[in-house]
């Protein structure tokens, strides 16, 4: 299957970028990743008496020679982290209605990201929330789950359907969710589903995406209506526009507090801001690093 | 029709723009789009000010515009103007003593006149604008003047000069210089144009002239001594019949046969004449170019002048001393000079030559001689004929049209308020 050409930016963004577990993986599925159980291996990170069942491969003989206490070698666990990525599509995510800059950002940091885990090694799949139904497809390595991921993104944007009823059913199994949406349909909801994965050691990577329009709206007056819900319409005005840009952003910071005060990653990602590398790259960053998330 | 105040015209002109301006701007619902994060947007009112292509209201704004427009032509003034004449002629027809034939003059009047052209008779005073009145023209004993004449002609320019492109004067008239004074010239300069002069035979006195006094009833014996002094006594055809008291019946039948009655009093006040509250002196009496100095009692005071009579004589301090009143073809004159009892006074030639002078034909004599080529000349003027708009408008003529034009305007209003209120909004139109 030829990989559809308008992703081909994403997967060279995507080129050369690793995305290390924020934590050690709870899974001893061997991978890339540390995983939190040690088990005897060559490498050594500490030792620990022989027990019944262990390898003899394990035992260190030096140590035996100069202590006769028989001790094994042990060093962490390579292991894999199931991931999938939780894509809105809503009809929220494709605005502006021209352009449809969110969905073809949001598309793209999906693609990006799931290139990155499949380089990694890890298994990948995506969740795609569209009209009004999530379409699953299920973690895999092969390089082919990623054509197949990016044929799904072929639909438009439609409907309004919450995401964490979607996402409940398939959490068994992963060991890393990212969650690229606008977090204007059930952000609440689905942060409290996440709140148990993660305290079990699951990986949380919150995506918000964000229009340059949704920041900066025109400036003439405009009768605006929600997409997802018409009923919603606000008259816009100059005087309302500082009120509206300052409402926005202290959701945006509130938004922001609560994901990262429920131990997720969060990352704020605006259209036409800054190249899908340097996007892809603060996503991907480990907890701390400079590059670091908005 | 023109407009009196076109000024008014245009500022409602202006201000009927400025609304029908103003009904571009529409309160509406703003152009609809989608925006995801509109949960943000405080609410308000789903309106806004805008700009339409047509205007709405289309009634209330005409019926705004109206009432602009009928107000504005209310103060504007409009006035209707009738139909514009290229040439009008104010003619001045001498109907005065110096006229010898008036159908000479009416007969160069039908030659002259057009039906827009106006005629002002005049002798003495400029008849109103009757516009065949000669009637009397040539018996009127006064002398004419032309510039009482001219101020009526000037007064008629300003009044037609609206509707006539041109204006002529035309004078007709046997042009004496007993019809020139010293105003003429400053009036006839007020017309911008040429005039025409169309002379015609002046009146000569072929009667043999009257002199001497009658002495009639009442004279007292002071006044018959001074008839003789002064060599008026004894003519075969007196002109003056010279009374003390006022005139009876036979006087004024010597009066209105052309004779002068002339009344001094001695005892009581002449006709005309009243009793001073506080009787007083004076120096000296004047009559033409002469004077007679002498201290006299001035019991009596003249009534108003009446119409159509003259002072013939003045005390030294302009007060009239002796009125002439016409009668019929001649004249009655009434002295209020109070005789001394005692004294020569009635021997002093001075006190001759007035009663010569009092005793005189009624009016000024007989018409004088023609008008010297140069006062001919500076009445005709030269150059073209005087532009219509060249004379100050008369005061404004009334607008008939101004009550009308403010009602239908506060008509035009009501119907608005009525139309603003008394209809129901209409609800705002959902964008597409």
């Amino acid at each position: 299957m030829a990989l559809p050409s308008r992703f081909a930016p994403a997967l060279e963004a995507a080129r050369g970028l690793a995305w290390p577990a924020r934590r050690r993986a709870p899974l001893p599925i061997p991978g890339a990743h540390v995983a939190r159980v040690h088990r005897p291996a060559a490498e050594l990170v500490e030792f620990r008496a022989y027990r019944q069942g262990d390898e003899p491969g394990s035992i260190d003989w030096k140590l035996l020679a100069r202590t006769d206490r028989v001790y094994v070698r042990l060093a962490p666990e390579r292991a894999f982290l199931p991931t999938a990525i939780v894509l809105d599509g809503s009809r929220s995510m494709a605005f502006p209605v021209d352009t449809q800059a969110k969905w073809h950002l949001a598309a793209a940091l999906a693609v990006g990201l799931a290139a990155i885990a499949l380089a990694d090694g890890d298994p990948v799949g995506l969740l795609l929330v569209a009209g009004g139904r999530g379409r699953w497809i299920a973690p895999r390595s092969r390089r082919s789950v990623l054509e197949e991921m990016m044929a799904a993104l072929d639909a438009p944007p439609d409907g309004s359907a919450p995401l964490a009823p979607s996402l409940a059913p398939v959490l068994r199994g992963l060991a890393r969710v990212a969650i690229v949406t606008d977090f204007l349909g059930d952000a609440e909801p689905l942060r409290a589903l996440l709140a148990p994965f993660t305290a079990a050691g699951g990986t949380v990577q919150a995506v918000h995406v964000v229009a340059r329009e949704e920041l900066e709206p025109p400036r003439a007056a405009h009768l605006y209506a929600d997409p997802e819900q018409d009923s919603l319409r606000r008259p816009f005005s100059p005087a309302a526009r500082a009120v509206y840009q300052e409402r926005f952003a202290d959701w945006r910071q509130e938004l922001a507090r609560a994901w990262r005060g429920a131990g997720a990653g969060f990352t704020e990602a605006v259209t036409g801001a800054e190249p899908l590398r340097q996007a892809l790259r603060r996503v991907t960053a480990p907890p701390g690093a400079t590059a670091g998330a908005r | 029709m023109t407009f009196l105040a076109p000024g008014f015209l245009l500022a409602a002109v202006l201000a009927a723009g400025v609304v029908t301006g103003l009904h571009f701007l529409v309160t509406r619902p703003p152009v609809r789009a989608w925006l995801p994060t509109a949960r943000f947007i405080p609410e308000a009112a789903v309106t806004v000010r805008t700009l339409a292509r047509r205007p709405e209201d289309l009634r209330l704004l005409a019926l705004r515009v109206l009432a602009l427009l009928l107000a504005g032509a209310a103060f504007a003034r409009p006035v209707r103007v009738g139909p514009r004449v290229a040439l009008v002629r104010i003619i001045l027809a001498d109907r005065s003593r110096a006229v010898a034939r008036p159908d000479e003059v009416a007969d160069s009047l039908r030659a002259l006149r057009a039906p827009a052209d106006l005629v002002i008779p005049f002798d003495r005073a400029p008849a109103r604008r009757a516009p065949d009145s000669l009637g009397g023209a040539g018996q009127d004993p006064l002398r004419g003047a032309l510039a009482p004449a001219l101020v009526a002609a000037l007064r008629s320019a300003s009044a037609v000069g609206r509707t006539a492109d041109s204006l002529e004067l035309v004078v007709i008239s046997p042009l004496l210089a007993e019809e020139w004074d010293a105003a003429v010239p400053a009036l006839r300069a007020l017309w911008p144009g040429r005039a025409r002069l169309v002379r015609v035979t002046a009146r000569r006195d072929t009667v043999p002239a009257r002199a001497g006094i009658q002495l009639g009833a009442g004279v007292p014996e002071p006044l018959a001594t001074l008839v003789a002094a002064a060599g008026l006594g004894g003519a075969t055809a007196p002109l003056t019949r010279l009374v003390g008291d006022l005139p009876g019946a036979a006087d004024t039948a010597w009066a209105a046969a052309g004779g002068v009655v002339l009344q001094w009093a001695t005892v009581g006040a002449p006709a005309a004449f009243e009793a001073r509250a506080v009787p007083d002196t004076v120096g000296a009496v004047a009559w033409g170019a002469e004077a007679l100095v002498q201290g006299f009692p001035r019991p009596w005071r003249a009534r108003p002048v009446a119409a159509g009579s003259r002072v013939v004589a003045r005390w030294v301090d302009g007060e009239p001393l002796a009125l002439e009143q016409p009668l019929g073809r001649g004249c009655v004159r009434a002295l209020a000079l109070p005789l001394p009892a005692r004294g020569d006074l009635v021997l002093r030639p001075a006190l001759g030559r007035l009663l010569g002078h009092l005793a005189g034909p009624c009016g000024d004599g007989a018409p004088g001689a023609a008008l010297p080529d140069e006062a001919l000349r500076q009445l005709a003027g030269a150059g073209p004929l005087a532009a219509g708009h060249g004379f100050p408008p008369e005061e404004a003529p009334p607008s008939p049209l101004v009550p009308w034009l403010l009602g239908l305007g506060l008509a035009a209003l009501a119907a608005e308020q009525w139309l603003r209120h008394g209809s129901r909004p209409r609800p705002a139109a959902e964008p597409a």
